[in-house]
């Protein structure tokens, strides 16, 4: 799942790209408008996360453009304008959501995972799903699964998903944490043993 | 006041500037204390600076609504409020940390007694009251929320029976950014704007909030929050006070 995130103030960038990466979402990159848009119209992204004040063309501009071009493609804003005109505007020109500044990582994902699973559900198609035994109901492409029998939602990340599947597709046999480390995380990354506590 | 005009602009430009640096220091943290252990001492330290950056962000959206206030049009929308309804809400969220502070509350409310106000503007003054409460009553006291109709307007009365306020400083603690300098070591955290702001949305919801000295001359505070009343007759809304007066 590959989300575009646009915003100048490099260090806030840099911080947002590893939140997204640690929860196994892709990441594309842009320092300001421009950038942005045509990165949106070169890679296929899942969501895009602007920031609204950035040089060149704002969020609010870039938000129209990509509308035009693409009607259903989730936006959310990340914004430093906080009054309640700037959320409106926001939400006027098709965003999705708008996300106050200050926020920490878990209200950015928060707000993404609830972004895109709104967005899966609107999708015609029945969303695919999978079975793990008689307990979990999976939709992979909406970020959740459903507790059998009783209901009950869990939320998951691109990376609790890939885990998932890794481990279903070997059922009945025991998987090292090399091959989960290679297939979930990718070979060039750098094992941090805390994920496995 | 074009001074004070620049004065708002001023605040909300630099409230503004302060928010990215923030996002910064909130999405970093976050990210730390993912790496560390739980438990450890690192985890306890960034875990404290966690609730101080919560404390710097709740300062700033104050800063920002007291500014706010000053360029007037906060847009209140006055409604009748049944009193024990909206206390006993407002109390619902302070139940813990009146409970870790040792603090005994106790009732003494009709249940037919009704104001006319806007909701979330009662909500923030009763909210500012019993935090008060929490962080000056003082550990194993009581507090005490009272309310009656005076013939002429509802008064609500929050005691608490820690070290009170004298009556010197009684004025001074609405004051914005007024802390008493003989509490500031007490490790209490605050903007010194709620009060403030407490006061300002009493007065424009036409009613009134002071400090005063314990009703039974007690130690303590007493804060009295006057609002218009409406009159009730068997159950049904007959006239609001200022209409009937």
């Amino acid at each position: 799942m590959k989300i575009l995130v646009a915003e100048d103030d490099v260090r806030t960038l840099e911080a947002i790209n590893v939140c997204l990466e640690s929860e196994g979402f892709e990441t594309v990159l842009a320092g300001d408008g421009e950038e942005a848009l045509e990165k949106f119209r070169s890679e296929s992204v899942d969501l895009l996360c602007l920031d609204i004040m950035m040089p060149k063309m704002d969020g609010y501009e870039l938000c129209r453009k990509v509308r035009s071009e693409d009607e259903e493609v989730p936006v959310i804003f990340l914004s430093a304008k906080n009054e309640e005109i700037d959320v409106v505007v926001g939400l006027e020109l098709g965003a999705d959501d708008f996300v106050r500044k200050p926020f920490g990582k878990h209200e950015l994902l928060a707000r993404i995972r609830s972004v895109l699973r709104r967005s899966a559900s609107v999708q015609k198609s029945a969303p695919q799903s999978f079975q793990i035994r008689d307990e979990l109901l999976v939709f992979p492409s909406q970020l959740r699964a459903e507790r059998l029998p009783g209901g009950g939602e869990v939320s998951l990340s691109p990376r609790d998903i890939a885990i998932i599947e890794v481990l279903m597709s070997r059922i009945d046999e025991a998987v090292s944490r090399d091959v989960l480390l290679d297939e979930c995380w990718g070979s060039s990354y750098f094992p941090e043993s805390y994920y496995f506590y | 006041l074009i001074l004070a005009e620049q004065r708002v602009s001023f605040v909300n430009r630099v409230s503004h500037e302060l928010r990215t640096p923030m996002t910064n220091i909130m999405l970093n943290l976050d990210l730390a204390l993912d790496s560390v252990e739980a438990n450890t001492m690192a985890s306890q330290r960034l875990n404290l600076v966690h609730e101080e950056i919560g404390r710097l962000r709740r300062l700033l959206e104050n800063v920002l609504t007291f500014s706010r206030r000053g360029q007037k049009d906060v847009g209140l929308s006055m409604r009748a409020l049944g009193v024990a309804e909206e206390v006993g809400k407002v109390l619902e969220l302070h139940r813990g940390g009146l409970r870790d502070q040792g603090i005994e509350f106790q009732l003494e409310l009709s249940d037919e007694l009704v104001v006319r106000a806007d909701q979330d503007g009662f909500a923030q003054i009763l909210g500012n009251l019993f935090s008060n409460v929490e962080k000056y009553g003082g550990s194993d006291s009581e507090m005490i929320v009272r309310a009656f109709d005076d013939g002429e307007q509802v008064v609500i009365q929050v005691e608490d029976s820690g070290a009170g306020v004298s009556s010197g400083s009684r004025e001074k603690i609405f004051r914005p950014f007024t802390r008493l300098s003989d509490r500031t070591n007490e490790g209490v955290s605050g903007s010194g704007l709620g009060l403030a702001i407490a006061r300002d949305l009493a007065t424009e919801m036409e009613g009134s909030l002071v400090c005063r000295a314990r009703v039974d001359g007690e130690p303590g505070a007493c804060f009295e929050l006057r609002l218009p009343r409406v009159v009730v007759e068997s159950g049904k809304l007959v006239s609001f006070h200022s209409q009937a007066s």
